[in-house]
């Protein structure tokens, strides 16, 4: 049965249900007598029962100093005190329901507010499609207050398919908070807003709850140089939230390599951090029929002479496009004969792509560049290019990679982190993203040589290719056992 | 605003440095600019990244970033010949056109042996905690016992190192005789003087950089061909973003970007340099190895007049006093502390504790009611925000023990300084803190556990024999010197047991 409190003395029987579960509160008892009891039955100040105390009483996740002021008081003070005093700062404060939730909760914030599918939000998307909707509870983050509500029908519309969305919980209205308490708390995203990490910190220090998150990658910190303004900091300060969850399922081992790392780093201030595991993250593309990827090369006016090299990722330092151009027009004055497509939307510092893409499409070389391309076109690209360029300075995952190898079409890739581990001996050529002279040798070859390249191609059928379902298994095995063992 | 160069002086200036770099590169040295500068945008072309590095610098009066480099040569290998020049000018006139470097000159270093040490900030600042009274402490022996360093800073027109005037130097040198005051500086850094360029020697940095010299450092670190070392503090600012402005963690994470491509960090304990460990480890995701990292943990020296204060003073039969010195802020977790305090107050334990340590208003206002409150209460509780030295070393003698539990430390030097005086401590019980402590005269535990805290606290205000074994150990502890340090850091920089494979 789900007890959700309102009044005060709703709150209070929820806090003596968890925490002194044999002691019944009477429905006349006023605070002080309810204090009483619970004093009685030997409920005592830890930093979990004051966080419980606090986040009941407040109708939202109190701040981790938080806990541990109210704790101490209710320690020197008396828990009396304490109730009193929150119940003073709640005077005026409109009262939410409240609800305690010892379940497992998954945290799809992001994925329930866009529409749009990045990379992450295609893994929380098709990871909790997978998971036994009955058996969890989708939350969210309120937009700007530290609370977590059950996902309502919008989010959850955003979350999930609609036949899915009929089989999960009931979804809630957006005016109820949940308090994790003892609970498994599930983040398959990022959280770099300020009230969620923070909020998510109080979770994972004094919840008494187990949390499991899926791991991208820590770019920002280890290539903080090319990362935007701002980012850096806030990733930092998710990772101080995420140093006490107890696992980390990262999607590479060049990502699992990245949290051991940060893992080690943490020594200093005797904090364990969490276990770091792998899955690797799935990939798979669409079939296209030939009808398609004509229909794509015609839309997009390529030469049928021209071989064509695609390059695909959005447009930010990182994917270090202006390397992968600069080797092009080496290759192109050289007079090799190619014609290039990139798609990928702006992202963030783009001018100086933006400006030699202008600059080499006014010298008429053939370079197309697409914005915003439906996954069928994307796929077409890989279908119709003779291989593909993914030189990124830096990736989790680099599913261009992925994409272009499960196509059938080899890549120029970078010789390091995940990107050579999906490419090396699947089809993949390695290069030094960093000299542009590296990446024009690499795709010399590709385009001079065609023994090599169907040698790659050929190759390619040799890449390791894990579903969803093996994915979304992996990780319920994890969150599952963290269930079972808190 | 001073007037603009004349154009001549700007030119003499290039010629000047293109001449001071040409040997190094192996072109003509006599040979007329013009003909210098074709050569040398030749030598770009042919596309060693760490030429163009040294060419760009020559050429724009400051050592490019990673973008300014490769858009230079971008510009210098896609440009036709006969155009190369006046792209290799194009793309460098954005910096070189910045007040002061146009009429730049330029000294090579080329003596593998010379360790640049880039002081900017210490040689620039009269502030004087942690990483500034490192520096001051350790730099002096290198100069003095005449290593073949060269003291720099950023200069102040931005872009490249200059060697320090004789104010910073003093800084730098000579702290204790005397402060040369701000304002005077700022007519000397007006003047300009000549960029100093590692080309094959060392470089060495004591100090977190400004987040605007990361960018050019990290570059130089891996494209010059310098050998180039860290000391490494901590990594609290990342690793334990929490406890920190987000402007510190921005500018750790632009700062790791030079300790990335850097040879060597020298950890000041084995914690700080664990924690650098840990991200070299990560870097392996990008296709580096990151720098070869070892311990050489800070050195401990109270002054003399310290340790007069010690030995001068009688005790008196006051309150037992409880110390605790740090700035005040979260992550040296004073507030625990006090409520350790408040507790065995009402337990009716009676002793005297002391705060001290400034910190800004906003973190110190509801403590320091808290402490008001706690004295109309009866209690013995004070919380200093500035005392004099011998203030302060009077209170380490007098004390009966002092509490250091701060959450994260890249050294702790309180708690080394207490021990270097005589007086027990109680701290934390892990990182370096736990290192400090394992020389004798200490007590660790959780500093998250307030449980274990009071009993700690209780333990050590009531057990006599308890707190003369620790005043024992901490009399036997082993003293360390800055002049250790020096030898220790420099015979580790400078012995590269193995090529270091970038």
């Amino acid at each position: 049965m789900t007890i959700v409190a309102r009044t005060t003395a709703e709150r209070l029987r929820l806090i003596a249900a968890q925490l002194a579960p044999q002691t019944a509160l009477s429905s006349t008892d006023d605070a002080d007598a309810a204090v009483a009891r619970l004093v009685a039955a030997g409920v005592t100040a830890t930093s979990e029962s004051a966080y419980l105390v606090r986040a009941v009483l407040d109708g939202a996740i109190p701040e981790p100093e938080e806990v541990v002021a109210a704790e101490r008081l209710w320690r020197v003070e008396g828990l009396g005190e304490l109730v009193r005093e929150r119940l003073r700062a709640a005077r005026w404060r409109r009262r939410p329901a409240v609800r305690v939730s010892n379940g497992i909760l998954v945290d799809a914030t992001d994925t329930g507010r866009t529409p749009y599918t990045t990379g992450i939000q295609r893994v929380a998307r098709e990871s909790i499609a997978r998971w036994p909707l009955a058996r969890i509870e989708l939350v969210c983050w309120d937009r700007s207050r530290p609370r977590i509500h059950t996902a309502t029908d919008e989010e959850r519309a955003l979350i999930l398919s609609a036949a899915e969305s009929a089989a999960a919980q009931e979804a809630g209205h957006g005016d109820e908070v949940v308090v994790p308490f003892h609970a498994t708390y599930v983040l398959p995203e990022i959280s770099v807003a300020r009230h969620r990490y923070r909020g998510i910190r109080t979770v994972a220090r004094h919840s008494g709850s187990r949390l499991v998150a899926v791991g991208f990658d820590c770019i920002a910190i280890t290539t903080a140089e090319i990362a935007p303004p701002g980012m850096p900091a806030a990733f930092a300060q998710y990772l101080a939230s995420l140093a006490s969850f107890d696992e980390v399922v990262a999607i590479s081992r060049a990502a699992a390599a990245e949290f051991e790392g940060w893992r080690r780093m943490l020594g200093g201030a005797g904090l364990p951090g969490p276990a770091v595991s792998v899955a690797e993250l799935p990939f798979a593309v669409g079939d296209v029929d030939e009808s398609v990827i004509e229909a794509t090369r015609r839309e997009l006016g390529l030469d049928p002479a021209l071989p064509v090299v695609v390059a695909v990722g959005s447009h930010e330092p990182r994917k270090n496009h202006v390397a992968f151009l600069h080797a092009c027009e080496l290759l192109w004055q050289q007079g090799a004969q190619f014609a290039v497509v990139m798609a990928g939307g702006a992202s963030w510092d783009s001018d100086l792509f933006d400006d030699f893409v202008a600059e080499l499409k006014q010298r008429g070389r053939p370079l197309t560049t697409v914005s915003r391309a439906s996954d069928a076109t994307i796929w077409a690209l890989y279908r119709l290019a003779r291989f593909s360029v993914f030189c990124s300075l830096n990736e989790g995952f680099g599913l261009p990679v992925a994409e272009s190898l499960a196509s059938g079409t080899p890549v120029v890739t970078s010789g390091f982190g995940s990107m050579r581990e999906l490419a090396e001996g699947h089809g993949g050529v390695l290069a030094d993203p960093r000299e542009p002279r590296s990446i024009a040798e690499a795709m010399r070859v590709l385009l001079d040589d065609d023994a090599e390249l169907a040698r790659l191609a050929a190759e390619t059928a040799a890449l390791p290719r894990a579903t969803w379902d093996d994915y979304a298994a992996t990780l319920w095995r994890g969150i599952e056992g963290a269930a079972v063992s808190a | 605003m001073s007037p603009a160069p004349s154009p001549t002086a700007v030119e003499a200036a290039l010629g000047a440095r293109l001449r001071a770099v040409a040997t190094a590169l192996g072109l003509p040295a006599d040979a007329d600019p013009p003909q210098q500068l074709a050569a040398l945008v030749e030598r770009v072309a042919a596309g060693s990244a760490r030429d163009a590095w040294l060419a760009y610098t020559a050429i724009a009066a400051t050592f490019p970033d990673r973008n300014a480099l490769a858009a230079f040569r971008r510009a210098v290998e896609l440009a036709p010949s006969s155009e190369r020049v006046a792209a290799a000018l194009a793309v460098s006139v954005d910096d070189i056109g910045r007040p002061g470097r146009a009429t730049r000159g330029l000294e090579l270093v080329d003596d593998p042996e010379t360790v640049l040490v880039d002081v900017s900030f210490s040689a620039s600042n009269d502030h004087n905690t942690g990483v500034q009274r490192v520096v001051r402490s350790f730099v002096p022996h290198w100069v003095a016992s005449g290593r073949p360093v060269r003291l720099v800073r950023w200069s102040p027109f931005g872009g490249a190192y200059v060697d320090l005037d004789d104010r910073e130097r003093a800084r730098i040198l000579a702290w204790r005789s005397g402060v040369p005051t701000t304002v005077a500086d700022r007519a000397a850094e007006r003047a300009e003087r000549p960029i100093v360029v590692p080309w094959g020697a060392r470089v060495f940095h004591p100090e977190v950089l400004q987040q605007a010299e990361c960018a050019a450092a990290a570059c130089l670190a891996e494209y010059s061909g310098a050998k180039v070392g860290v000391l490494g503090h901590d990594t609290i600012p990342v690793s334990s973003a929490d406890s920190q402005p987000e402007l510190e963690s921005e500018r750790f994470a632009k700062f790791l970007d030079v300790v990335k491509h850097a040879d060597f960090v020298a950890g000041v304990s084995r914690s700080a340099a664990d924690e650098f460990a840990g991200f070299a480890t990560a870097l392996s995701a990008q296709g580096l190895r990151g720098p070869r990292i070892v311990a050489v943990p800070n050195a401990v020296e109270v002054p003399a007049e310290a340790r007069a204060a010690v030995a001068g003073e009688g005790a008196g039969d006051e309150l037992p006093i409880v110390l605790c010195v740090g700035s005040h802020e979260p992550r040296k977790n004073q507030e625990a502390v006090l409520a350790a305090a408040e507790q065995l107050f009402a337990e009716g334990v009676r002793f005297r504790m002391v705060f001290v340590g400034g910190g800004g208003r906003q973190q110190t206002a509801s403590f320091d009611a808290k402490v008001a409150r706690w004295r109309t209460r009866g209690m013995a509780v004070e919380s200093h925000r500035r005392l004099s030295d011998p203030e302060l070393w009077s209170l380490y003698r007098r004390a009966r023990f002092t509490v250091l539990l701060s959450l994260h430390e890249g050294f702790g030097l309180p708690v080394a300084e207490s021990v270097s005086l005589g007086t027990p401590v109680l701290t934390s019980d892990f990182g370096s803190l736990a290192e400090v402590a394992a020389a004798g005269g200490c007590v660790t535990i959780d500093p998250r556990s307030d449980v274990q805290i009071v009993d700690a606290m209780r333990r050590m205000l009531a057990d006599d024999e308890l707190i003369a074994r620790l005043r024992a150990e901490a009399a036997a502890a082993p003293e360390r010197t800055w002049a250790q340090f020096a030898d220790e850091l420099w015979q580790q920089f400078t012995a590269d047991e193995q090529e270091t494979a970038k």
